[in-house]
């Protein structure tokens, strides 16, 4: 199997570097993006469709970041797409909404399950941070209780004291305690009596360099009504799972009813639209809270949703999905086995998080992704990855026959350290 | 934002640039020269923050944190007193070695001077291929020692040090030096060399790349993107480590 180069990446980098900082800034740059090493790794793509991606250099790969989750029904899904530059032809960006806002928000409501409204934004950020806010509206509290190593966004109030640009005020009303465990959650609402605006958290838990978490049995039947007694806002970040675990919202898939959603991600299919979904009771906190933005009505990732969403529904997406992944995984956890490696699983199949055991320094396993990379097969270190509906079985097997070679490459590049595994 | 705090400053100038001198005769022809004159060992004592020793002789500067026999000893009551000496606008009180005056004055200032030479860059000393040599090694060792006085003193720097993961990082320079700052309970230290702690580590391609770094001319980012700069193993520890990297120039500028 040939491995790929990269030149025409490097040269746009270099172009790059000279008017953008850091070139490739944020998650898909690679700095965030851990591309290790960084000349496994291409820089920029040229095109796109449906599971995959083609690099300046002209090298296709199965993309199996989707995006960090927006690509759920295939890249560029003519549905979507056709419904986008259909409203192109009547305008986007106007002074007045189009009616589809409406019918956006009436399919929100019928679709997933808490919604009794919904409101509608760009990103996942805004939607968190608008969710606290109707919280402390609500609520008249200041506090937030945030799972250790949850992801919300980068606005100051979601990231850590001490790193560049956050003040200790920024963070001041932050609690945390650890992902599934409900006697610390219970312990520390108690302390805190009166002071907890709200409690968010994604449905399960879903760290970087992690394994991920699923909510243990029970728990967020306990948490529902802890937060209930205690009158703390209970706001799922469904950000990056949303649809993908279930197109009524992950709280329906555990068993649960939030009383705040946040979706973004696979909503629109990668058009720029997020959302906020909420009970009546805050309903009128949420119209109180100032907050808009320039390009948060635009109509054109409205008719996005509208398409999304529906197809989402009409071929169970979540279900697609996770019987994708399961075959995928099992797939790659057999490839490892032959090599004597031991690839570990966790997460939900949808969006599984994968690394080696018995790797605690993520030495092999940053190299047999590398490998993989070099090949055709897009995965990052330690991120979830995702599956989206256009993934085929060919897709699959391709994947899993350079899996194999990956970890060959691996267990030949160091056969001492490949030896000790068998 | 926070400002730097006096005592983490006089920690850094203590056991970050006092201990960078030990790298100083192997690129300076003056500091050879003196450190092959008489022995001397001059003891720091600073009021809140600890002592050290200097021994300089036999051609070498050795830098031991912590008290003990000494020539000569230099009390400064506050960590203020420190600053300000490493400022140019304060002179230490010396418990020890009163005749030895001349020495501070002659010798020792003259290679804490030759030391401030190769870590003040002008861009027409920089044109000269073996000052930017000098240069970048002897700023990587002032970095990395001063992180570790960052990560344990510094409010913000302190956070950070509390998130990195027991062990170490390797900060190596291809065909040039390498350093491991370990990690345990949230306290940095920072050594020569592997440490067998080592989980992660982060490679600069080359001395030059490691100075442009170092001197602000290239940043971490795009380091990272173009290959001048590879990281691996246990990044998770490189991401706090380089938040109190950030910090760095603030003590040191």
């Amino acid at each position: 199997m040939n491995t790929y180069t990269y030149p025409k990446s490097r040269e746009l980098f270099a172009r790059a570097a000279k008017v953008i900082p850091g070139g490739v800034y944020g998650h898909l740059g690679p700095a965030e993006g851990c591309f290790m090493p960084i000349d496994a790794y291409p820089l920029f793509s040229s095109r796109s469709s449906g599971p995959y991606f083609w690099d300046v250099d002209g090298n296709r790969f199965i993309d199996y970041m989707c995006a960090y989750g927006p690509n759920v029904l295939g890249y560029n899904d003519p549905d979507v797409d056709a419904a986008v530059m259909e409203q192109f032809k009547d305008g986007n960006c106007v002074s007045f909404p189009s009616p589809k806002l409406v019918e956006l928000g009436e399919l929100m409501v019928d679709t997933v399950d808490m919604a009794d409204w919904a409101f509608f934004a760009k990103n996942g950020g805004d939607a968190t941070s608008f969710s606290l806010m109707i919280a402390r509206a609500a609520t008249g509290r200041k506090k937030v209780v945030l799972t250790r190593g949850g992801y919300h966004g980068v606005a100051p109030w979601t990231q850590k004291a001490g790193h560049p640009g956050v003040t200790p005020e920024d963070v001041a009303n932050n609690l945390y305690v650890e992902f599934g465990d409900y006697e610390a959650l219970e312990r520390l609402f108690a302390e805190q009596r009166g002071q907890i605006a709200c409690f968010m958290s994604t449905p399960y838990h879903h760290p970087v360099f992690e394994d991920s978490r699923l909510p243990p049995d029970g728990y967020w039947k306990k948490v529902r009504e802890l937060c209930t007694r205690e009158g703390v806002v209970l706001a799922i970040d469904d950000v990056r799972c949303g649809f993908r675990l279930d197109v009524r919202g992950s709280d329906a898939h555990y068993g649960f009813e939030a009383d705040l959603e946040c979706f973004c991600k696979a909503l629109a299919n990668g058009w720029n639209i997020s959302a906020v979904c909420g009970k009546d009771w805050l309903r009128d906190a949420a119209g109180s809270v100032m907050y808009t933005g320039s390009y948060w009505l635009s109509a054109a990732p409205i008719a996005a949703a509208l398409t999304c969403v529906g197809k989402m529904r009409e071929m169970d997406v979540a279900k697609v999905c996770a019987d994708k992944g399961r075959k995928l995984t099992d797939g790659l956890v057999a490839a490892s086995r032959r090599h004597g490696f031991d690839l570990r699983i966790s997460g939900e199949p949808a969006m599984w998080f994968m690394r080696q055991s018995d790797d605690p320094d993520f030495v092999l396993h940053q190299a047999w992704v590398a490998e993989c990379v070099r090949r055709g097969v897009f995965f990052t270190n330690h991120h979830n990855l995702f599956i989206n509906a256009a993934l085929s079985d060919d897709d699959i097997a391709f994947t899993l026959e350079v899996a194999d070679e990956a970890f060959a490459q691996v267990a030949k590049a160091d056969p001492r350290e490949a030896g000790k595994r068998r | 934002m926070r400002m730097v705090d006096p005592t983490t400053t006089a920690r850094v100038n203590l056991f970050a640039v006092l201990r960078t001198l030990e790298g100083l005769p192997a690129v300076d022809a003056e500091a050879r020269a003196i450190a092959a004159d008489r022995r001397e060992t001059i003891q720091f004592v600073v009021g809140g923050v600890g002592r050290a020793r200097l021994t300089i002789g036999d051609g070498a500067i050795a830098f031991s944190p912590g008290g003990g026999a000494s020539t000569i000893t230099l009390w400064f009551p506050k960590p203020e007193a420190l600053n300000a000496m490493f400022a140019g606008t304060g002179n230490p009180i010396p418990l020890k070695g009163l005749t030895k005056i001349g020495y501070l004055k002659g010798p020792f200032t003259k290679l804490t001077d030759r030391l401030g030479h190769y870590l003040r860059p002008s861009p027409e000393l920089l044109a000269d291929e073996g000052y930017r040599k000098a240069n970048a090694e002897l700023s990587l060792h002032t970095a990395f020692y001063a992180l570790a006085e960052i990560g344990n003193s510094d409010p913000d720097g302190r956070l950070n040090a509390g998130r990195m993961a027991d062990g170490g990082i390797l900060v190596a320079v291809e065909g040039g030096p390498s350093l491991s700052v370990v990690a345990k309970g949230g306290r940095l230290e920072t050594r020569k060399g592997e440490a067998p702690e080592n989980r992660a580590r982060m490679s600069f391609s080359g001395v030059e790349e490691a100075g442009q770094l170092l001197r602000g001319e290239l940043s971490s980012y795009l380091a990272i993107g173009t290959g001048k700069l590879s990281l691996g193993g246990y990044t998770p520890s490189i991401d706090h480590m380089n938040k109190i990297l950030g910090l760095v120039p603030r003590y040191l500028s």
